[in-house]
């Protein structure tokens, strides 16, 4: 069973476009048979490995226990007219969408974080943003990327109120800063990066050892066995080979393996963050 | 021209800008809105703010005040708010502005900027609200309650972003939300208070109220770990009931350890406000 299928939501169906956004994959917002979701598509200006490292990520995103919008893949059919935010419309073929919750970015403030009921996620996000190289939420030393506050979301709990919940999205820039994947991503350069991915300096606050120590514990369970299914699922529509696929098996579990052996330096990194935050 | 920041000073002439609206829109395909705010965005002065309505009547009678989660009203302005403060440093033109609103996917939309022509940014803002936001039904009531020529001061565009409108605070022990109409943060929360009193046991009894109010918000801590300051601007109206005099109503304010203002000290006091808010 795979890691979307153990998750409630199927939508099957497009049934009307609601509205698109000049994002990079140009994500449209549609009402489906089983609800309204955020759909990236085929024809986006990315190509379809975005499609690919949106899979994997939240998926990987999923399988280390962050909390994600509920997301599925769906085929996009040729009399489906979905128009994306560059103006083209969805080609046919597999997409992934993800469930429309109601919620909010993040404005980027220290004060927003202290109303979520789940900050203790913080460090398994930043651990996952490393492990997958993503770029494109807070990015690392020596990156000229802004922050992007857009992907970090606050969800509504059921019954509201002035808590929310932390999600895990967007990982359309990860593994190779938003270029197609290839096989060069098992090359020791990307597998060694030692920089951390993801941490904003507002988040070095919940960067407390035992959390950080408890992610990579998870990183420790990342086997091939864990990964190849995951790698699996990519459509082939998706154009990611054979030969990159394993590359993607070999490089996240070589990444995990040296990210747990690098936790130390890791954990005096965010100490060192910390003490210049006077924490 | 070197950024401005969060205020704008001086310049008497006329310069581009752009203002968008600012909708709540709870059903993306329906696409019903209610006007809740104002985006008002000079680029050459580096001016870039937002005014938002601190009230829902009008959302409550567009949708229903049922359907609507309005904490989550709340915390998205709080959060648009906070962008804003980050994008004055980055942001310094209409692209980079669109950019941003094109790629707003929740129930606070934006609408696309328009062209309009500035004096004074601060006022322009607050000008746009009135004319384009303020619902006309509590605009009709606030002219009636509102103390105008003190509510201009905490209007002034040297405040701009400093001071926060209609805060909500609860005030503990007795656990009752109350709304301030100007707060700004300085380590602690400075809570302002405009109050009208007549000069009679009823002026009397309203001061004692207040003194109370702020002396317990001022001996404990906000469950978000704030320290409060009450201060309190006393407008006396010497024309209605003569039983009580003005001294004796500050005096009230005066044993609780509150701050008073009185409306002739308010142009020292906003300087002083221009200095130590943030």
């Amino acid at each position: 069973m795979s890691i979307a299928d153990s998750n409630p939501w199927s939508p099957r169906e497009f049934k009307r476009y609601v509205e698109s956004f000049p994002t990079s994959t140009g994500v449209a917002r549609v009402v489906t048979d089983a609800g309204e979701g955020y759909l990236k598509a085929l024809g986006n200006r990315e190509g379809p490995h975005a499609l690919a490292r949106e899979w994997l990520g939240t998926s990987l995103a999923k399988w280390i226990g962050l909390p994600t919008f509920d997301f599925t893949l769906i085929q996009v059919k040729s009399d489906d007219e979905i128009a994306l935010g560059n103006g083209e419309l969805a080609k046919t073929g597999t997409a992934f969408i993800s469930r429309a919750e109601k919620g909010f970015t993040w404005g980027g403030d220290s004060e927003k974080l202290k109303s979520v009921v789940n900050s203790d996620i913080i460090p398994l996000l930043v651990t996952l943003d490393t492990l997958v190289l993503n770029v494109d939420r807070y990015s690392p030393l020596g990156h000229t990327r802004k922050p992007n506050y857009d992907n970090v979301f606050f969800v509504s709990l059921d019954g509201g109120g002035k808590k929310f919940r932390l999600v895990a999205m967007d990982y359309t820039h990860a593994f190779s800063c938003g270029t197609d994947l290839t096989s060069k991503i098992e090359n020791i350069e990307f597998v060694q990066d030692k920089r951390a991915f993801g941490l904003f300096p507002q988040f070095i606050p919940f960067m407390n050892q035992a959390a950080v120590c408890a992610a990579h514990e998870k990183l420790a369970g990342l086997t091939s066995e864990i990964v190849s299914p995951i790698v699996e699922q990519l459509p082939d529509d998706w154009e990611v080979s054979a030969m990159v696929k394993v590359s993607l098996v070999k490089f996240l579990v070589q990444r995990a393996d040296f990210m747990v052996r690098n936790l130390q330096n890791f954990l005096l990194f965010c100490d060192n963050a910390q003490t210049r935050l006077g924490i | 021209m070197p950024r401005q920041g969060l205020g704008f000073k001086g310049e008497a002439h006329m310069t581009p800008g752009y203002f968008s609206l600012i909708q709540f829109c709870p059903d993306p395909s329906r696409l019903e809105a209610a006007n809740i705010g104002v985006l008002l965005f000079c680029p050459s002065l580096g001016f870039l703010d937002v005014k938002f309505s601190e009230e829902y009547s009008k959302v409550k009678r567009f949708f229903g005040a049922k359907k609507i989660d309005f904490e989550l009203i709340d915390s998205s302005k709080e959060s648009l708010r906070a962008r804003m403060r980050i994008m004055r440093q980055e942001v310094d033109s209409l692209e980079g502005l669109t950019k941003f609103i094109d790629t707003r996917a929740n129930e606070l939309k934006i609408t696309k900027p328009r062209a309009i022509k500035i004096n004074e940014p601060g006022r322009e803002l607050e000008s746009l609200y009135v004319e384009l936001v303020q619902d006309n039904i509590v605009r009709r009531k606030k002219s009636n309650s509102i103390i105008p020529e003190i509510d201009r001061y905490f209007h002034h565009s040297s405040l701009t972003g400093r001071i926060r409108y209609n805060q909500k605070v609860v005030i503990p022990v007795v656990r009752r939300e109350i709304k301030i109409p100007y707060a700004f943060q300085n380590g602690a929360l400075n809570l302002i208070t405009p109050q009208k009193f007549n000069m009679d046991s009823q002026g009397f009894q309203k001061a004692l109220s207040l003194a109370c109010e702020g002396d317990l918000l001022q001996k404990h801590q906000s469950i978000d770990g704030y320290q409060y300051k009450f201060i309190i601007i006393p407008v006396v109206d010497t024309t209605l009931g003569h039983d009580v005099s003005e001294e004796q109503i500050e005096n009230v304010f005066k044993h609780y350890s509150i701050r008073i203002v009185k409306p002739a000290q308010l142009p020292s006091f906003i300087k002083e406000v221009e200095e130590i808010a943030h």
